[in-house]
């Protein structure tokens, strides 16, 4: 064989497979990027951070729902159905604030909003600004088309998720886009299996001033969230603080941050009250679900049923969870008092024997 | 940049190659050789554009020194004190930004002090770069160098294929090679030769060296309980780790070299092959060993003062080599373990020519891989624990952690296609473990097939399937063992 055969045949063959593979991605594109699913396929939907800013600019949709993974059993449908609305829920687990504001300017660039419904945590307020515990692939968030290639040639990708995509699309066994996210049905909720998983640290001796945090929230409130909403006035923000089981407070008192969170719940209470656009709702003193462990999977983790509570909630506009200008203090005050005064003991007492 | 990303090979590589055949054809060879120093320049100002200016004013700085250097008359007091100060000043540098900080810190311990510390990035390939112009500035003052032209000296220095972790090139092997006019013209046994070395290199260290790299990082965080089998799995992992990242990094250099028709010294040549360890630092980073055999060995005495004075010369290179490659007490360790087994290999030369081959090279094996340990450890306690777990005689469960971590996607996705459990990845990784390590003994090596390189459809079909597999294996963390020394 000639030097220049060979060389024709190696450098066509590369450019052949080249040209291939990319070619296999851009059609499939697990992670629509480029496009929704071609050819009929449905979504097979497995990564938030993957798969979140394709799916907020191609799929159809005209509300969605934000937050951690407290808001990731939520299903779509039931928005749908309350509200009247085509819900596509972007939920990131362990998401942080630059999380909520990346889909928000996304999701707005690609179409109006009729709502957003937003699972407000505390942790991601008060933790340092654009601190991130997963990092995000830069390709599938930035403009840059030429890093692209990272997507376009990747065999993790086109091996793994787009495979599964073609493969569960053959097979038939796609899941409903309304289950993405779930993960109700791989564990399991109880009071035994909450304590188990609680680590039980002891109490802080010295509690950290009411401004600890204070930096940090008026940033990550500030510049991640705020400015959609008042970008936004025809969009209506349900917003909600979470009910985190009764342990989450203890766990604070072990921090020794209550005066802190209580200071960061009211200056973002206060903030976000001033918008005519929000509905603010609080299931964080709900003492019904929240001393319940048998709601709860760990510390702060609660079941599906709460997430269809929240719902009802929020669609009956209820005015136990509402916050308004007037309630938001004594709710508040109240909230600490519960956590302040819980019986811990009682409820640790079984688990400290058993140690 | 790396030669193993989507930038060196879509963009930097394809328009250097063009701009330089290009700008030769029409006949303007000096404007050819400013594009490679400048597609160089780029190529090293990607890692960190202030790095430029170290690489820009030691080209600069040596350039003008061996110009001064040459000027004077041979053998005067002016030329050595010349070229004196061109190497303090090398060095120099080196110390400050390789060396200080550990030899503060030490001192800071042994006396109590509270020296402040400089907490400088390591520029890349500061190493490699300062030896190949302090032989330069040697070879003035010895009156073996020419005064070259300021562009083909700068692209001596920066020619990226070799820039950042070698092979060390002097400048009688290169700079000839530049001017040669020969070799400005497109060449396609040479272009057919490189693009093979690449496929092999990529393949080395895309596809080997960052699995073998995953193994070793998860076995280095969990030196406690892994039990002789899975410590003797990790030491191997990284044996083989360094062996297919570095020459893996050193095909890829001789490949783009050729693409450019240039050739670089062969810097590997099998070196688990070896049977002692004399013989392999005839096989490892030859052009290391040569480095310091022509300006710090020879310059001792070599082997012409005795036997003691020899045997002090060999030690005192292998401290200096383990300096080099990185600024810890564990290559200073490392390289003291290899200075007193290449001094014993010295000593028992003729004693060692009759132990059995078969006998002969488990052992030196071994000993390379329990000195590789202390090269990959964080500390000589982190490398004495790892060596205490594989000398303690337990045989645990291999632990199904480690074959997880070197899980490769296509492995995966094989073993789901097969309907197979995880035990699948246990004798698969187990089988290339075993694969890997005969490949690195008993096949030829890259610098072996070049030389009797003979064109045909499967390997030019094998190369393109190596480059495309290593470029979508490109995304993920991977980062050249060789670029800290």
């Amino acid at each position: 064989m000639s030097y220049r055969r060979y060389l024709k045949l190696l450098l066509g063959s590369l450019i052949a497979g080249l040209a291939l593979w990319a070619a296999a991605m851009l059609l499939i594109d697990p992670y629509f990027h480029y496009h929704k699913p071609w050819f009929g396929m449905q979504p097979v939907i497995t990564d938030n951070r993957y798969q979140n800013p394709g799916m907020a600019r191609h799929f159809d949709y005209d509300s969605i729902i934000i937050g951690s993974s407290m808001t990731e059993n939520f299903r779509a449908s039931w928005f749908d159905a309350a509200f009247d609305c085509r819900t596509l829920k972007l939920s990131y687990e362990a998401g942080r604030t630059q999380n909520y504001a990346y889909i928000m300017r996304t999701a707005f660039a690609a179409q109006e909003l009729k709502y957003v419904f937003f699972g407000l945590d505390i942790d991601p307020l008060l933790d340092e600004f654009g601190k991130d515990y997963f990092t995000v692939p830069e390709y599938l968030y930035d403009k840059n088309p030429f890093n692209d290639v990272k997507y376009l040639f990747n065999k993790t990708i086109l091996l793994t998720d787009a495979a599964q995509m073609v493969l569960q699309n053959i097979q038939g066994m796609v899941e409903p886009l309304d289950e993405a996210y779930t993960w109700d049905d791989e564990h399991e909720f109880s009071a035994a299996g909450t304590l188990a998983s609680y680590w039980d640290p002891p109490l802080a001796e010295t509690e950290l001033p009411a401004d600890y945090y204070l930096e940090n929230y008026t940033r990550n409130l500030g510049e991640n969230i705020l400015p959609y909403i008042a970008a936004h006035p025809e969009t209506e923000f349900y917003i909600y603080y979470p009910p985190y089981s009764i342990l989450f407070w203890h766990y604070r008192l072990s921090v020794g941050d209550v005066d802190a969170v209580m200071q960061l719940l009211t200056d973002t209470t206060k903030a976000l009250l001033a918008y005519e656009n929000v509905r603010l709702y609080s299931f964080l003193d709900a003492a019904d679900i929240i001393t319940d462990l048998d709601n709860y999977k760990d510390y702060t983790h609660h079941s599906a049923e709460i997430n269809r509570q929240i719902l009802a909630a929020l669609a009956a506009d209820a005015a136990e969870y509402r916050l308004t200008e007037e309630n938001y203090q004594q709710r508040f005050a109240a909230l600490e008092e519960l956590a302040r005064g819980y019986d811990y003991d009682s409820l640790l007492a079984a688990k400290r024997a058993a140690q | 940049m790396l030669f193993n990303s989507y930038i060196f090979l879509f963009v930097l590589l394809p328009l250097s190659l063009a701009g330089y055949y290009l700008l030769n054809h029409f006949r303007h060879d000096q404007v050819a050789k400013c594009w490679l120093v400048a597609a160089s320049l780029f190529f090293y100002a990607y890692f960190n554009p202030w790095y430029l200016l170290i690489l820009g004013g030691s080209i600069v700085l040596n350039f003008l020194f061996g110009r001064l250097i040459l000027s004077q008359p041979q053998e005067s007091a002016g030329r050595c004190a010349a070229a004196v100060v061109a190497i303090l000043l090398n060095l120099g540098v080196l110390f400050c930004f390789k060396y200080y900080d550990f030899f503060v810190s030490n001192l800071n311990a042994w006396f109590a002090g509270d020296w402040p510390l400089l907490h400088l990035v390591l520029p890349l390939g500061i190493s490699f770069f300062t030896f190949q112009q302090v032989s330069y500035i040697v070879d003035c003052r010895r009156g073996t160098a020419p005064r070259y032209p300021f562009w083909d000296y700068a692209l001596f220095v920066s020619f990226f294929p070799q820039l950042v972790a070698g092979p060390i090139v002097l400048h009688s092997e290169m700079l000839p090679q530049f001017a040669d006019p020969a070799r400005k013209k497109f060449n396609r046994e040479n272009f057919a030769k490189g693009m093979t070395a690449l496929a092999l290199g990529l393949m080395k260290k895309c596809l080997l060296a960052d699995t073998f790299g995953a193994g070793v990082t998860w076995g280095y965080a969990n030196i406690e309980g892994l039990g002789t089998g899975n410590a003797a799995l990790v030491i191997l992992a990284y044996t083989l780790q360094i062996y297919f990242d570095f020459s893996g990094y050193c095909d890829m250099a001789t490949g783009i070299g050729l693409l450019f028709n240039i050739e670089l010294p062969q810097n590997f040549h099998s070196p688990y092959r070896a049977l002692t360890v004399a013989d392999f630092w005839k096989r490892w980073h030859m052009t290391l060993t040569r480095f310091f055999t022509a300006y710090l060995y020879i310059p001792l005495g070599g082997n012409r003062r005795g036997k003691w004075r020899t045997y002090g010369n060999v030690f005192l290179v292998f401290l200096v080599s383990g300096l080099w490659h990185g600024a810890n007490w564990t290559f200073i360790l490392w390289g003291a373990l290899h200075g007193a087994a290449v001094v014993f290999c010295r000593a028992a030369g003729s004693w060692l020519k009759r132990i059995p081959r078969l006998l002969l090279w488990p052992l030196t094996f071994l000993f390379l891989n329990c000195t590789w340990v202390f090269f990959r450890a964080e500390s000589i306690a982190q490398g004495w624990a790892l060596l205490r777990e594989f000398f303690s005689l337990q045989f645990l469960h291999l632990d199904v952690r480690l074959f997880n971590a070197m899980a490769l996607p296509e492995l995966t996705a094989v073993r789901r296609l097969l309907g197979q459990d995880l035990r699948f990845n246990t004798i698969v990784i187990l089988a290339f473990f075993l694969c890997a390590l005969l490949g690195a003994v008993f096949l030829r090596n890259t610098n072996e097939r070049l030389a009797d390189f003979r064109p045909s459809a499967p390997l030019a079909l094998l190369s393109a399937g190596l480059i495309l597999w290593s470029i979508v294996s490109l995304t993920g963390v991977s980062v050249f063992l060789y670029f800290n020394f």
